[in-house]
């Protein structure tokens, strides 16, 4: 066993994204490059057009993403091929006049996308931006995606999302407009969080702004007086926003316990000046008798996460701090600089699991069951498990609040639940 | 005014610049770039079962390269693994990832083969594979290690495939004398072109009824190493695409084995492909059933020949023949429809500038997207990608970028009898419709 997880690191050693080891040496499929993210919201913004500057792999593959190089409303999606020339000397101006063309083909609002040859070759891409603002009508933001320095697919999305502030122009401000960062308008996978609707109720404009936003709403946002964060992925975006037009923001999207989330909602009453707190005193109740059920059953119970969880270290704070359940080890697809502070804490409570990144999913669940979990939470490719498992965490994204932190503990319940009729199912027949 | 100067907003330094510019826009495409040599070889290697690839390079490029390969119809082939790289690897230029992967997949599932190839990041840093290769081999004797697709930016999908069919016979095929049946290997039947495996099995159906030969390989759409092994053991080697030429010269060389270069396309260039082998192998083969092929065509042709007679006469322009794709596709497609059926030809392009002929030269993006724009009256077939953006009928296509799935391997071919019958049948229908 100690071979096969000798190479690993406890959370505690990890200080960014690129520390964090493989689970195994051998890569495949791999995770998501965060070229795919970005053409994947480019696509998906209406009004945004884009072009993506790589080698024929990136460009050729983000076809598979942003499929066609035309959208619904005249958006373009163009690429750039370097050549061996530009390799060597830079394509500065080889993408300088790719954007021209596309501005005069139409395109407004430009995203420029750098994949791994243009980050490698170092090439200025805030500069590029810089120049062509001055040269052109449309307005051009640059990303720089490199694989080799965003080792997986987050990046892709929090770095597009902080980028669209760079399109933004101050407006004058609307006390009753409010940014929700995260959800799209048009969300279908999760149940709007009741916040949300309280706030709408009590006649605040809320805009959701997502990979389904337009630029036109995107453009509009720098009115509001609070940001509301609902997914990692808008965190530098809100940051970004505060920096450059001095909007507050409360990030809710790593909280998880009751006092968290009160003092989180007690901001967004201070800044709006309407009541909150006192309006979700029954589901903060709700929870607290939710958490104390769920106590006896959890405590101790070992568990690890896998993928497709948003936030693996604040949840892992949640649950040892809540029931005292021992995390053995960590999937983590991103390294976020404000993982930092659960980190320590997570260690002040005598607990360090080991961390890795799971890259080889067919090869995951034969190691992973050595470690011997009660529990695991989070997606691994179609093994048969022994263990208990919940497979779906991917349907909270965009939730929030007490209702989500409710949402997690019954599914968690249910899996235990369900396993445990199995096992006496077994036994009977036995 | 002319198109040129609506830019000059200043002064003539400026100009020069923004010229200078344009000439070096030359990277913009709407649609998919000729793909690169690294490409071309992961292609090739892609269909080769009990083997394996593993890449040195940042994982997301195998990740979707898997998922294309899924899209095109290959499954459970061979193995595709990645090493990623972060940039200490790059800064350093360690290659101790490189040496674990191959351990763990020698422990996993020990491929007799793995190739290695390189991303475009360690070519960017000028890593030696050849050298690392040559370094470890030593500590891995039982596992054949193979290193392709080295070949620097300027190298597009074409040398990708060159280099792959050539390396896989230099590499790893081995003398055994001649098989006491008849036997030949197809050279060229890659995965990068529209509709390979319906192309391959009607030509391994036409000389099994010809000749009563049996494919040894098929490289490399449909074979294991040990096919590869054995090629040497061949009757004929049948080149397939002019990349695979170079190839079937190595094993005339080494085992001195006679090689025919044609892709087969309409009834008389089947028949004469088939008269050529026979010559080759000195067996004249089944003449019987090339006739019934060729009446089986025919007969079915004269159905529809009326029809294609009165346009013509009338509208000859509703039949001429705009191909777009591959070379020898084109040529193939082109020289049945013109020769045997007497459509007139429009303009035609092929997609690598190394392979230009005259009638049929190379044309880029923006020269191509002009044939589609003004085509209103017409047979045009290129790439799906092409056809549904010019807003033409995708049926017609004849080469990549595809836009669908193709898990059904069972379509109609193009090349050989059946082929012919494809097409008569896909033009008489467009022409009408």
């Amino acid at each position: 066993m100690k071979d096969a997880f000798g190479h690993l690191k406890p959370l505690s050693e990890i200080r960014n994204n690129a520390g964090i080891p493989f689970l195994t040496p051998d890569v495949a499929p791999g995770t998501h490059c965060p070229m795919r993210m970005a053409s994947v919201i480019c696509e998906e913004i209406e009004g945004l057009s884009s072009l993506l500057v790589g080698m024929p792999e990136c460009t050729t593959y983000s076809r598979m993403f942003s499929q066609s190089a035309q959208g619904r409303k005249g958006e373009l999606h163009w690429l750039y091929v370097l050549d061996s020339r530009e390799i060597v000397f830079g394509c500065r101006d080889g993408v300088i006049e790719a954007v021209r063309k596309m501005e005069e083909k139409g395109a407004k609002d430009i995203l420029v996308i750098g994949t791994c040859i243009p980050d490698l070759i170092g090439e200025d891409f805030e500069s590029i931006a810089y120049e062509l603002e001055a040269e052109t009508n449309s307005k051009t933001a640059c990303i720089l995606l490199g694989q080799f320095k965003n080792i997986s697919y987050p990046a892709g999305s929090y770095k597009t999302m902080e980028a669209l502030v760079m399109l933004m122009q101050p407006k004058q401000r609307n006390q009753r407009s409010v940014n929700v960062l995260g959800r799209s308008p048009k969300e279908e996978h999760s149940p709007k969080p009741k916040l949300f609707a309280y706030l709408e109720e009590s006649g605040y404009q809320l805009r959701y702004l997502g990979p389904k936003s337009s630029m036109e709403e995107i453009k509009e946002a720098p009115d509001a007086v609070l940001n509301i964060v609902v997914s990692p992925y808008t965190l530098p975006m809100a940051r970004k926003m505060e920096q450059k037009f001095g909007i507050e923001c409360v990030a809710l999207q790593e909280i998880y316990d009751t006092p968290g989330i009160e003092q989180a909602y007690r901001r967004v009453e201070d800044i709006l000046g309407c009541r909150i707190v006192c309006m979700f005193r029954e589901d903060e109740q709700a929870l607290r008798m939710k958490e104390e059920a769920a106590g006896k059953l959890l405590r101790d119970k070992r568990f690890l996460m896998t993928l497709r969880v948003d936030l693996p270290i604040p949840l892992t704070g949640y649950l040892i701090q809540q029931f005292g359940m021992y995390p053995v080890l960590l999937h983590l697809e991103e390294f976020y600089p404000e993982d930092h502070r659960y980190v320590s804490e997570i260690k002040k409570l005598g607990y360090d699991p080991l961390v890795c990144r799971i890259v080889n999913e067919s090869g995951a669940y034969g190691l992973l069951e050595k470690l011997s979990p009660d529990l695991g939470i989070g997606y691994l490719a179609d093994a048969e498990k022994c263990v208990t498992w919940v497979d779906n965490m991917l349907d909270f994204y965009g939730m929030i609040g007490y209702e989500r932190t409710m949402a997690i503990l019954d599914r968690i319940m249910g899996a235990l639940d369900q396993n445990k009729g199995e096992e006496e199912e077994c036994h009977g027949l036995a | 005014m002319s198109g040129q100067w609506q830019y000059w907003t200043g002064s003539w330094g400026h100009w020069i610049r923004i010229k200078e510019r344009r000439k070096n826009a030359m990277g913009l495409h709407r649609f998919k770039p000729v793909p690169s040599g690294r490409m071309g070889v992961l292609w090739t290697l892609a269909t080769i079962r009990d083997a394996a690839v593993i890449e040195f390079g940042c994982m997301g490029h195998m990740l979707y390269a898997g998922t294309s390969l899924k899209r095109i119809g290959i499954q459970d082939a061979c193995r595709l693994y990645s090493t990623h790289l972060n940039e200490s690897d790059i800064s350093m230029g360690d290659t101790s990832r490189l040496e674990k992967v191959i351990e763990t997949v020698i422990k996993e599932i020990n491929p007799r083969v793995i190739f290695l190839t390189p991303s475009a990041v360690p070519e960017v840093i000028g890593i030696d594979l050849h050298g690392f290769c040559r370094q470890v081999q030593a500590r891995f004797p039982d596992n054949r290690l193979i290193v392709l697709g080295s070949g620097g930016f300027d190298k597009q999908l074409h040398d990708g495939v060159r280099e792959t069919l050539t390396t896989l016979v230099k590499e790893l095929t081995g003398s055994a004398g001649l098989t006491p049946n008849r036997t030949y290997n197809l050279i060229g039947s890659c995965a990068d072109l529209f509709r390979f495996q319906e192309d391959k099995e009607e030509l391994v159906r036409l000389l099994r009824e010809t000749f009563q030969m049996e494919p040894l390989c098929i490289l490399s759409s449909d074979t294991e190493i040990a096919g590869i092994e054995q090629m040497g053991s061949a009757h004929i080697n049948l080149v397939i695409r002019r990349e695979g030429k170079e190839a079937a010269r190595e094993l005339y060389k080494r085992f001195g084995t006679p090689y025919v270069c044609g892709r087969p396309y309409g009834v008389k260039g089947t028949t004469a492909w088939l008269e050529e082998i026979a010559e080759v192998i000195g067996y004249e083969g089944s003449r019987e059933f090339i006739r019934k092929e060729e009446q089986f065509v025919w007969s079915r042709y004269r159905t529809v020949s009326p029809n294609f007679q009165r346009l013509l006469r009338s509208e000859p322009e509703n039949l001429a023949l705009s191909l777009g794709g591959h070379i020898d596709v084109v040529k193939g497609i082109l020289e049945f429809g013109c020769t045997e059926l007497s459509f007139p030809q429009a303009r035609c392009w092929c997609d690598s500038p190394a392979m230009e002929e005259e009638g049929i030269p190379y044309l880029k993006e923006e020269e191509w997207i002009e044939i589609i724009e003004g085509h209103d009256k017409g047979l045009l077939m290129c790439s799906a990608e092409a056809l549904e953006w010019g807003g033409k009928k995708t049926e017609l296509q004849i080469s990549n970028p595809d836009l669908k799935w193709r898990l059904y391997p069972f379509e109609p071919p193009f090349v050989g009898y059946r082929g012919a019958l494809n097409l008569i049948n896909l033009w008489i229908n467009s022409c009408e419709a």
